[in-house]
């Protein structure tokens, strides 16, 4: 699906407060962002089918109450990322291990993929997340402070820890 | 490694999209079963808060009325007459002419506490049986209007109502605490002064006080100083006369507000539901070991339970009035020779005529007894 306008998305947005049926052009515009970053932290098809439901849903119900601070993509993977933390706490799980099937490497012969997302996995939940949505995900500062619920301030010291531990483990893992 | 290092290979990681075809529509039905689910919760909310607000609306209608009680008039049947055992008793008679009313008798410290005037003001008087002299206890207030006001007796404390002052006085020690009762939210008639018409101390520290030109009653407690106002029912006044003798109901004799019908009831002090007995329109109520009543110049005693009344079958003068005493009722008849006194006694059922009565005396405002003695207390007409 092609991606929105920030015109066409906003009209979208007021229409869907009218009219329930206006946000279908919302859920085919994001369904499969959502869904993919949901999947990536759960690996597995049927727990992501229903945290994406759940967050579509949410985000549906609440639509009156959105009001423009984020782009909605952000905000749909602020409710998400608030889904699978409660997936988690609900089940009382630890995070499930990374899954290499869902990453890729530009330039294999530099990068030894399965230790680094190893290195990644073994990170505190929010310098986990940072690390993932900056440096792979490629998302903006402000998406991740805004996802994460967290500050400006806040977000670059927890990403100077990140690298600073991560730096470690993988030097470690070397040893 | 370095950080940049550390950096570039991380950035060299690239998330892989899998196709969410298959996926989309399963996704798309579960957002619906989501929304159906919440609808359904919310007609299953709405019917619950629909049959809870019908229990809440039951509870109210039927269920409360038990808890606190029905409010409504009555009729009492006539029943048989009562007839007493008549028996002849010798007293002594001694006057006392320096009480006034309201006054009350304590058997204990052999005092009798009445309201006095002095100077067009009223304050708390005791005197002894011998006649002698009387002492002002407490300071003298205005009674704001024309009503005397009331004075009660309850185990150690003597409870006196001038005006809207309640004085709350140590029968041993005499030591005496006055409140100013207040008249905020109090069901009041119209505005203007509302005056202590009568109280009824119970036990457990608190009060009855009926104030003049208000629709209510207060329950007080001359401890914490904490009052509870309460509006009665049935469109009555504040009772003028409210007597009990146990802390389940009281009887009172009002009047209704729109006709000004005097109409006696009883009211449950636990639920404060009141009784009216419509066909009861008594002068005076007395509660000796059961309820009586004088009206139509002869005495009677109400059966509430059974929702009757008797007479008591005593010869009385055209004029004759009644006393309520400590275990009975004198009757005082004047006739051509005199007066003469009776006292009815009701644990016995019987009737004691008292022997020789001063010619001179016209008019008796309340009979103490001790002993063999009759003290008499008749109003001073020096």
């Amino acid at each position: 699906m092609e991606k929105l306008s920030r015109d066409r998305e906003r009209q979208i947005i007021y229409n869907a407060r009218k009219d329930p049926k206006q946000f279908d052009a919302l859920y085919d515009t994001y369904a499969n962002s959502i869904f993919n970053f949901v999947l990536r932290r759960v690996n597995d098809t049927n727990i992501a089918e229903d945290i994406t439901a759940d967050t579509f849903y949410k985000a549906l119900k609440s639509i009156k109450r959105f009001n423009f601070r984020a782009s909605f993509s952000t905000y749909l993977f602020k409710i998400a990322e608030n889904e699978i933390y409660r997936f988690y706490r609900s089940k009382k799980l630890l995070p499930l291990p990374i899954n290499k099937e869902f990453y890729d490497v530009e330039d294999p012969p530099n990068v030894e993929l399965e230790g680094l997302l190893q290195a990644i996995e073994k990170l505190p939940f929010r310098e986990r997340e940072i690390i993932r949505m900056h440096f792979i995900e490629r998302k903006k500062q402000n998406e991740i402070a805004f996802i994460l619920n967290i500050s400006k301030s806040t977000y670059y010291n927890s990403m100077q820890r990140a690298l600073r531990e991560l730096k470690k483990i993988v030097e470690d893992d070397k040893k | 490694m370095k950080d940049d290092e550390l950096i570039e290979k991380l950035k060299k990681i690239k998330p892989k999209y899998i196709d969410t075809t298959p996926y989309e529509n399963r996704v798309r039905q579960k957002i619906e079963m989501r929304f159906q689910r919440a609808r359904r919760k919310r007609v299953i909310f709405r019917r619950l808060s629909f049959v809870s607000g019908v229990l809440v609306v039951l509870f109210f209608a039927i269920l409360m009325p038990f808890i606190y009680g029905r409010s409504g008039e009555i009729s009492l049947l006539r029943s048989g007459d009562i007839i007493p055992q008549v028996i002849t008793v010798e007293k002594t008679i001694k006057i006392i002419d320096n009480v006034q009313q309201p006054f009350v008798y304590d058997k204990e410290t052999q005092t009798i506490w009445f309201i006095g005037e002095i100077n067009n003001l009223y304050a708390v008087f005791y005197t002894d049986l011998s006649g002698g002299k009387t002492n002002m206890l407490s300071p003298a207030v205005d009674n704001l209007t024309g009503i005397r006001g009331d004075i009660k007796i309850l185990d150690d404390k003597v409870y006196a109502g001038i005006g809207d002052y309640l004085y709350v006085i140590n029968k041993k020690t005499h030591e005496v605490s006055i409140i100013q009762l207040s008249k905020e939210k109090l069901p009041i008639k119209n505005y203007g002064v509302h005056p202590i018409k009568t109280l009824l101390p119970l036990t457990g520290d608190k009060i009855i006080i009926s104030r003049d030109n208000a629709y209510g009653i207060t329950f007080y407690n001359p401890i914490s100083y904490h009052s509870n106002n309460y509006k009665l029912p049935l469109d009555i006044e504040s009772p003028f006369t409210i007597v009990t003798d146990n802390n389940k109901e009281a009887c009172f004799i009002t009047h209704f507000i729109k006709t000004g019908k005097i109409v006696s009831g009883m009211l449950n002090l636990k639920n404060r539901s009141v009784i009216l007995f419509n066909n009861i329109s008594a002068t005076h109520i007395f509660y000796v070991d059961g309820v009586f009543t004088e009206f139509e110049n002869a005495l009677f005693r109400i059966d509430v339970k059974n929702k009757v009344f008797h007479k008591i079958d005593i010869e009385t003068g055209k004029n004759a009035h009644y006393i309520e005493g400590e275990d009975g009722i004198y009757i005082i008849s004047n006739s051509e020779k005199g007066i003469s006194i009776s006292k009815y006694i009701p644990e016995t059922n019987t009737l004691a005529l008292f022997k020789e009565f001063p010619a001179e005396c016209k008019e008796v405002l309340g009979i103490i007894e001790k002993d063999s003695t009759l003290f008499l207390i008749v109003p001073n007409e020096k």
